[in-house]
């Protein structure tokens, strides 16, 4: 049974008349005639079971699923989902979102017709207008794309085209921000840099040359292979479960040790064998105390770092620098770097990937230059981080410390697996310089178990200069937390109009929201396209009603997931008047003269990007749904590390600095988690914003039954805390800091470390009852991490004032804010 | 005879709560209401544990795991003896059901069930979209309903929506009758218990907890009887032995991508920080 | 609503208040349904027979509710 087709034909007895839902009769539409068994069974219930259409598509949030599914409609309207094997049907997955698309295709938040701001015009943009209060009125396609095309070419007459930013989101896992970049590189466009999440795998670069969000780890497939995974920061099974869950507990079924590392108690903490309950903010000390103890033990890899690491390098201790190769000898290469001999006691130039009798610790002097071993720098570095040093400032037992990193050096292939939540903190790139590192000690790359990130590589499109085509002249990009300093003080350039697409990034996923709102308040236009009336779309001056995913045909990678991509086939025609985000960007091409540099049609186009990945057969995909990318390697680090040594850099003497602190090794740095933190006292409690199983980041917000579940935003806080502050468990509370407030309800939480509180993210401005978390996140981001610290928060916490309106989540209303349809999303 | 039961894999189950939503989805279940809970043991809200948080960095002795429940499809089911006019009844292959053209709304049954498994509509039941969801028609105002064990997929082949949808491979259906399917194999080699089986009542539903099994992995919706190729399980490759219980972390095998000898399986280290 | 979370299985002990409760609002008997209720519950155990539970409340049921159709019938058992 290779084919999801065939088990559904087989288990029906029929095949499939095919009908008309506005795409052709092709393979992946599955008519299913009635069965034998329609008649209402004993309980007087009619079963429609075989009665459906079924359109096998994709489910596409940035949640790291990238789902096929299958949904199934009847009488013109989606009756339910289920999962869909792809090629490879071991990746099967789907989730307590994705199953519940019937919530969200129909829901009253979806935008309908495009619309203008009541009070806009291009000319007197009434920036102040924008926000909780604006009213908009219906615009036709053609009135709003003029709209649009005609500010940003006036624009770009003024104050050059550099001055329209295009921000795009992750909201719609397709090809279509391809041809957004691509408009914007034409155009000459200010384009959006990632500036979130990029911490640990900026460190972790440095070590390795590969890593960018998470680093590349092993496919989920080979996960059950791992003898040892230490998940760290992640809660796993929680917030990224749509299948991985299943291959992590099949390595624990074969007898892995499941090591969690965190703060908080967490769904995959009470799944391990051991968990150490690490205080914010310490991360890198207890990494710096597992390499201690690797040392101590003399339980590293001596092999590997021979062959495939620094380790054995020299370090010029007169000047810190590796000393090279080339001075050391005449025909050396460039990047060398040397190490000794044992025994002869002689010099070598190091090749990638080469092994030999090379000293790993020790002082020699080469040339008359004194040296010593990177391995030996490391390790006296760490002499400082004995697990009894570090126990009182991480919080974690010493001997638990011991045991999880023997684990991981002794039991055979295994890994470390974190997530983006260390990240979160400002200098979170320290530790991923220090678990590539630590990896490196114990030998874990390259090999069939090893795991290096709690999401796998996944698949995607390789589609060439599609997004920057070599003729074009692009302009500048600019990071996320660079956003409010352009648009408010023109810094480093003034961006004066915004087009986004895919995204609530700005009026609900930014941190410091109300000088994101200030920012855009700022603007001459702001134009958002949506699928869902959210707190962006409220701040818009020109909307762009986008179809539900089951409405446009894309190509969705499988990015971070797995080794697929999928086709995501048209469920159903647009609702109302929403069109495609492909339609608006082709549309404003033309207007600006670049028409025929885009593809008529939306198929026309993922044909053409299809046609540039020699690896995928366009047919082949729309055909059978999915189709797993062959040179997707399954194990990774198997080839030479694309560092200028070609191997893992024990050392780095071209290590950034920042405040003071040069990362040549790793060095702990930490900003408000510090213990001498100034407002530590006035704001006593770190504020986590965890991903939950029931949004992923703002989407799903609206969906009913999901709401009977986990109905309104809640502050998980240790009761000792909330005691302290006179607090009962279900009591409203005013969360507040020197940037904003939130009120909302306590939920006592022995799984929360005293200190610490969460409210899950995800939540819109409509179900606070007051304020926003965002109002309480900063936009500080480290010189070197470039990436918004959402979690390096302090808030103080007490009762909500008596004052507070908390009707809304009233006994009579269980199902919270979204059961009864709140028609905008603007609080 | 076929009995058909189900086994939940509690050391599997993460709590995702997947089942509770696709149960409400195949079974058109109305706002307000689910056949299928995933409840939290531990703490007294969802999602928090029992137990204290260590104060002193070890492990401590914070507890948590979770414990999908919904109707038990009981042997001796309550439910059914106290129903005056015979709309709960248990079908020839185990699974309780109720007909809802008989069911006069007395609720007797809903006292009579130890598990709180049933639900009853007060009002004219909502659905959202209105045209209701997934495969079966809405029940009318004043019955009582409750988890059938997808009997209308069962008579087609097709095992529950919760068991096909369920992320975690935690939920596994079959025929208890048969003693080669995988319910019964996954019964006799794990420790399982029965909810409240104090109460005589002998559910079809039985719970592992302590050592984990290797879950329900098959990718199809067929149930394992309608499978052709069967189940990679069913022939025991994949259940542990004694043996491989006894010795502790040796890998099956089975399942692994790679020929023998490439992984250095290491013993299991004896002590490890479980204090 | 049944809370997705609450109530858990209750304790025996506890059980009666909640049978109560579940039945107060219903037109028929509260405490026929919840004596019916516990000793069905003895009827799992084998505290009781099917027999036994049948005529215990054969009367009542027919009292209250016009019928009996209850499948603890035994042999032979004169509906009259």
């Amino acid at each position: 049974m290779t084919d999801g087709k065939a088990y559904r034909r087989d288990v029906l007895k029929a095949g499939g008349a095919a009908a008309a839902l506005g795409v052709g009769g092709s393979g992946f539409l599955q008519t299913l005639v009635e069965s034998e068994g329609d008649q209402p069974s004993a309980s007087g219930i009619e079963s429609f079971v075989g009665q459906n259409d079924v359109v096998q598509t994709v489910c596409s949030p940035n949640c790291r699923g990238k789902c096929p599914i299958d949904v199934h409609v009847r009488d013109g309207q989606v009756k339910k989902i289920e999962p869909h094997p792809p090629e490879d049907e071991q990746y099967k997955r789907a989730c307590v979102l994705g199953l519940s698309h019937t919530q969200r295709v129909y829901d009253p938040t979806r935008l309908k017709y495009p619309m203008k701001r009541a009070d806009w015009s291009p000319d007197e943009p009434n920036p102040q207008g924008r926000g909780p209060d604006a009213e908009f009125e219906r615009v036709s396609w053609d009135e709003a794309l003029d709209l649009v095309a005609d500010k940003m070419q006036s624009l770009k007459a003024d104050h050059g085209a550099e001055s329209v930013l295009f921000h795009e989101g992750s909201g719609n896992y397709g090809q279509t921000g391809k041809s957004f970049k691509r408009l914007a590189s034409l155009f000459g466009a200010t384009q959006s840099a990632w500036g979130i999440d990029t911490n640990v795998g900026r460190g972790f670069n440095r070590v390795t040359g590969v890593g960018a969000f998470l680093p590349p780890t092993n496919e989920a497939e080979d996960w059950e292979n791992a003898n040892t995974i230490i998940v760290w920061g992640s809660d796993i099974f929680s917030s990224q479960f749509q299948m991985d869950a299943s291959k992590v507990l099949d390595a624990v079924e074969n007898g892995a040790k499941l090591v969690v590392v965190d703060p908080v108690y967490t769904t995959t903490a009470s799944k391990a064998d051991l968990w150490l309950p690490v205080e914010p903010g310490k991360d890198v000390h207890l990494a710096l105390a597992m390499m201690h103890t690797v040392f101590q033990d003399e339980t590293y890899d001596e092999e590997f770092l021979r062959k495939r690491t620094t380790a054995p390098a020299l370090i010029r201790k007169d000047t810190g620098e590796l000393l090279e190769a080339s001075d050391v000898f005449e025909d050396a290469g460039e990047n060398q770097v040397v190490a000794v001999e044992r025994g002869s006691g002689s010099p070598v130039a190091l090749e990638p990937e080469t092994g030999g009798p090379y000293a790993l610790f020790g002082e020699f002097t080469v040339d008359g230059v004194a040296c010593e071993t990177a391995l030996t720098r490391l390790r006296d570095h760490v002499a400082d981080y004995a697990p009894e040093d570090v126990a009182e400032t991480t919080g974690v037992d010493a001997e638990n410390i011991r045991t999880a990193i023997r684990w991981l050096a002794t039991r055979g292939p295994g890994g470390i697996a974190p997530s983006y939540a260390i990240g979160r903190y400002k200098h979170g790139h320290v530790f991923g310089q220090a678990y590539a590192m630590l990896m490196g000690l114990t030998g874990d790359y390259g090999r069939h178990g090893n795991i290096h990130a709690h999401h796998s590589g996944g698949a995607t499109l390789a589609a060439g200069d599609w997004a920057s085509p070599s003729d074009a002249d692009p302009g500048p990009s600019l990071t996320f937390p660079e956003y409010p300093d352009a648009m408010i003080d023109g810094d480093p350039h003034k961006i004066r109009a915004v087009y986004s697409i895919e995204s609530n990034m700005m009026g609900n996923q930014f941190p410091d929201r109300q000088r994101f709102r200030e920012a855009i308040r700022s603007l001459e236009m702001y134009v958002v396209a949506d699928m869902h009336h959210t707190d962006t779309v409220q701040h818009a001056d020109i909307i762009f009603p986008v179809p539900h995913w089951f409405e446009q045909e894309d190509i969705s990678s499988g990015w971070g997931s797995h080794p697929h991509l999928g086709y995501r086939h048209k469920v159903q025609e647009p609702l109302w008047e929403t069109k495609d985000d492909y339609f608006a960007i082709r549309g404003l091409a033309e207007r600006f003269g670049y028409g025929d540099r885009f593809p008529e049609t939306k198929r026309d186009m993922l044909r053409k990007l299809a046609g540039r990945d020699d690896d995928i057969d366009f047919y082949t995909l729309f055909e059978q749904g999915t189709q797993k990318k062959e040179s997707v390697p399954i194990v990774k680090y198997t080839d030479e590390f694309p560092t200028e040594t070609g191997r893992i850099k024990m050392y780095d003497d071209e290590a950034p600095s920042e405040e003071g602190v040069t990362f040549d090794v790793p060095r702990p740095l930490e900003d408000r988690t510090a213990d001498d933190y100034e407002k530590a006292d006035e704001y006593p409690l770190m504020f986590m914003q965890k991903h939950s199983r029931f949004r992923i980041h703002s989407q799903y917000e609206m969906l009913n039954w999901v709401r009977e579940i986990n109905p309104e935003p809640q502050l998980d806080i240790h009761p000792k805390d909330a005691k302290a502050r006179g607090i009962d468990d279900g009591e409203y509370v005013r969360v507040y800091n020197d940037r904003g407030e939130m009120v909302v309800k306590a939920k006592y939480n022995d799984a929360f470390q005293p200190g610490l509180v969460n409210t899950d993210q995800g939540w819109w401005s409509r179900d606070f009852v007051k304020g926003h978390l965002q109002d309480l996140t900063h936009n500080e981001v480290s010189e070197v991490g470039q990436t918004m610290a959402f979690y390096d928060v302090r808030v103080a916490v007490e009762s909500a004032p008596d004052d507070v309106d908390t009707d809304k989540y009233g006994s009579d209303n269980p199902r919270g804010s979204s059961a009864r349809a709140t028609p905008t999303g603007g609080d | 005879m076929t009995k058909h039961g189900l086994v939940i894999d509690q050391e599997r189950c993460i709590g995702c709560q997947a089942c509770a939503v696709s149960c409400k989805q195949e079974n058109n279940v109305p706002m307000g209401q689910f056949w299928n809970r995933v409840l939290t043991e531990g703490g007294e809200k969802m999602d928090t544990p029992s137990g204290g948080y260590p104060e002193d960095g070890g492990s401590g002795s914070l507890d948590m795991q979770y414990q999908p429940t919904a109707c038990q499809h009981c042997e001796n089911a309550p439910c059914v003896k106290v129903c005056p006019v015979n709309a709960t009844y248990t079908r020839d292959d185990g699974i309780v059901e109720i007909d809802y053209d008989k069911c006069i709304g007395c609720r007797y049954c809903m006292a009579a069930c130890p598990y709180n498994a049933r639900v009853f509509n007060w009002d004219e039941p909502e659905h959202m979209p209105e045209g209701g969801t997934g495969d079966v028609e809405a029940r009318p105002q004043g019955v009582v309903e409750k988890c059938t064990f997808c009997s209308h997929r069962v008579d087609e082949g097709l095992d529950p929506a919760c068991v096909v949808n369920c992320p975690a491979d935690a939920r596994i259906f079959g025929d208890l009758d048969d003693e080669s399917s995988t319910v019964s194999k996954y019964i006799d080699t794990y420790e399982t218990d029965q909810l409240l089986e104090d109460r005589g009542t002998d559910p079809n539903t039985y719970y592992i907890s302590g050592e984990m099994s290797p879950g329900r992995p098959q990718t199809s919706d067929k149930m394992e009887s309608e499978l052709e190729d069967v189940s990679p399980w069913s022939d025991g490759d994949d259940v542990p032995s004694e043996e491989a219980d006894s010795t502790g972390a040796e890998s099956s095998g089975g399942s692994h991508s790679l020929s023998g000898g490439e992984i250095p399986y290491a013993t299991s280290a004896k002590s490890g920080g479980d204090d | 609503m049944s809370d997705p979370q609450q109530p858990r299985l209750t304790p025996i002990d506890e059980w009666e208040d909640e049978a109560e409760a579940m039945l107060d609002d219903v037109e028929y008997d509260t405490d026929l349904g919840v004596q019916m209720a516990r000793d069905a519950i003895r009827v799992s155990n084998g505290e009781m027979t099917d027999a036994e539970f049948h005529e215990r409340y054969h009367e009542a049921v027919l009292d209250e509710f016009g019928e009996d159709e209850r499948p603890t019938k035994p042999e032979g058992f004169e509906d009259d």
